[in-house]
């Protein structure tokens, strides 16, 4: 019954008085343990802003987020955050910045960690090189390196992939699934590509402030690894285009 | 067959000094091109010494009011024989140097505690704001009331200009974090103490560099100052002493050595801040 994230009720707006802008009316959803779940909607429909609000980056808003069954306060570890830029610091070197959050444990054991979350994302090699040397596929792989290497239970992903060239995108799309199911973690991403919430989601949760209780879930059942080519696929695919374009 | 042989040998080596030909032709290439960048650097400095000189011998400049470079670096040398030249400079190194780190220490630690808190930075602005337009200058009187003319009031003088120079720098080096790395360290709950050690600190960097190295010349400009109004020894002191008997040649030479030392003394921070963040390039 319990689910892993739950989301009642959710409203949330910006500014105070007369500029008071509502962008989160009345959101529900669920989310289960082990569930990918994609967040589509146009620029300004308040996904990213839920995400944070998952995330415990901000902390106001009305209505109830359970994570785990308890209240989000605050940020937390369990909650790993993958920003759509890289966000890397700029002064320290791949392993430096994957290694960042790893206070307490030994230098051997924070090296073995380390190196096998490197060569999880296949950066192995650039070890020693600064953010500025990457590209930005290698910059996002670090990036996810470092959220992975606490082993959050729920990641939240804030557009990952949206700077990133069409080849790029699809390899780390592919890598992203195979890394989900290696950690069995619970995955949140917001998006505004159909393709890639078709390719990736479980469920898809639809945002438009033009639906009647703020959101539309529809489940994705298509067998896996998914073929972006197949009928299936394609058909969903414009399903989603059309309610985009109806709700314009 | 020995014809064949004999013919690859041959243009085995022909090959090989074909080789050798490109290898000096990229060295003499590279040379060139070093003593290009070297003449563009210097060519501008080394004309204007040029007119000054040509100039003087064709009787257009006084040589009492603007005396010749030769003058000079003849004055330069003989300066530099009896250690006159070279006793001055000490004393006045050694003034700009105890300011000057006075003034990064403290504003560096000062700069830190007020950008990291809201509340110090809006108790201690209209202070902060008051005081930093007020010229170093015109501390010199209140300076020797209170230390007297000795080294206690031209390294507060020195002091004073590097300081705000410093502190409104690393105010604004920290108050300019990103705030998306920020959000980073709390999203991995990393503790307050050591977000500051560990991100806030290395973020503004570049900033602190470019005040500190801003404040060095301040502090050059403000030791002539103190040495000019109370002092017996020094380059400001050697530069009114020789106003005063109309050697403008020693005048020339304590300013050109000022401009040489404080030349050298960015030039050895530019390295200490390209070595810090060599992630930059």
């Amino acid at each position: 019954m319990n689910s892993y994230v739950q989301v009642n009720h959710l409203c949330k707006s910006f500014g105070q008085g007369d500029r008071k802008l509502q962008v989160l009316k009345n959101i529900n959803f669920t989310i289960e343990e082990g569930e990918f779940v994609c967040l589509i909607g146009g620029s300004g429909c308040g996904k990213s802003t839920i995400l944070r609000l998952i995330s415990g980056l901000d902390e106001e808003y009305e209505g109830e987020i359970f994570v785990d069954g308890k209240t989000v306060c605050g940020t937390s570890r369990e909650r790993g955050v993958i920003f759509q830029k890289h966000r890397l610091f700029p002064w320290l070197t791949v392993a430096e910045n994957i290694g960042y959050s790893l206070q307490h444990t030994g230098k051997k054991e924070k090296y073995e960690i380390v190196q096998s979350y490197i060569d999880l994302v296949g950066l192995s090699g650039f070890e020693r090189s600064y953010p500025k040397q990457l590209s930005g596929g290698m910059a996002q792989r670090a990036n996810i390196a470092r959220a992975l290497v606490n082993n959050p239970k729920l990641l939240l992903l804030d557009e990952p992939f949206s700077a990133l060239d069409a080849f790029t995108k699809i390899a780390l799309q592919k890598e992203m699934y195979r890394i989900k199911e290696g950690k069995k973690s619970t995955m949140l991403m917001v998006t505004h590509d159909i393709e890639e919430a078709v390719y990736l989601a479980d469920k898809i949760i639809m945002l438009s402030p033009k639906f009647p209780t703020g959101e539309k879930i529809i489940r994705v059942d298509l067998p896996r690894p998914r073929d972006r080519n197949s009928k299936e696929f394609v058909e969903l695919k414009k399903y989603f285009l059309i309610i985009f374009s109806v709700i314009r | 067959m020995m014809n064949e042989r004999s013919s690859t040998v041959c243009v085995d080596d022909k090959k090989l000094s074909a080789t050798y030909f490109e290898m000096i032709k990229r060295a003499a290439m590279l040379i060139g091109r070093k003593i290009v960048s070297c003449m563009e650097y210097i060519i501008f400095t080394v004309s204007i010494v040029l007119l000054w000189s040509g100039l003087e011998t064709m009787g257009y400049i006084n040589p009492i009011t603007l005396p010749a470079p030769a003058t000079i670096a003849a004055t330069t040398v003989s300066m530099l024989k009896d250690g006159s030249l070279q006793q001055q400079l000490l004393i006045s190194i050694i003034r700009v140097l105890e300011g000057y780190f006075l003034a990064c220490g403290l504003g560096i630690i000062l700069g830190i505690v007020i950008g990291l808190s809201k509340k110090m930075n809006k108790m201690l602005d209209l202070v902060i704001q008051i005081l930093r337009p007020i010229p170093p200058i015109g501390w010199i009187p209140l300076a020797i009331l209170w230390f007297g003319i000795g080294e206690i009031s031209k390294v507060f003088i020195i002091f004073l200009g590097g300081f705000f120079v410093v502190l409104i720098n690393v105010i604004d080096g920290i108050r300019q974090v990103d705030y998306k790395l920020i959000e980073v360290a709390k999203v991995l709950e990393i503790p307050r103490f050591r977000m500051i050690a560990t991100l806030i600190i290395p973020a503004a960097l570049p900033n602190i560099f470019t005040g500190m190295r801003v404040a060095l010349a301040a502090c050059w400009a403000c030791v002539v100052a103190a040495e000019l109004v109370a002092s017996s020894s020094g380059i400001g002191y050697m530069i009114m002493n020789a106003r005063q008997f109309s050697m403008s040649d020693v005048v020339i030479v304590g300013m050109l050595s000022i401009g040489v030392i404080g030349k050298c003394m960015d030039v050895a921070l530019k390295q200490v801040e390209r070595k810090i963040t060599r992630y930059e390039g």
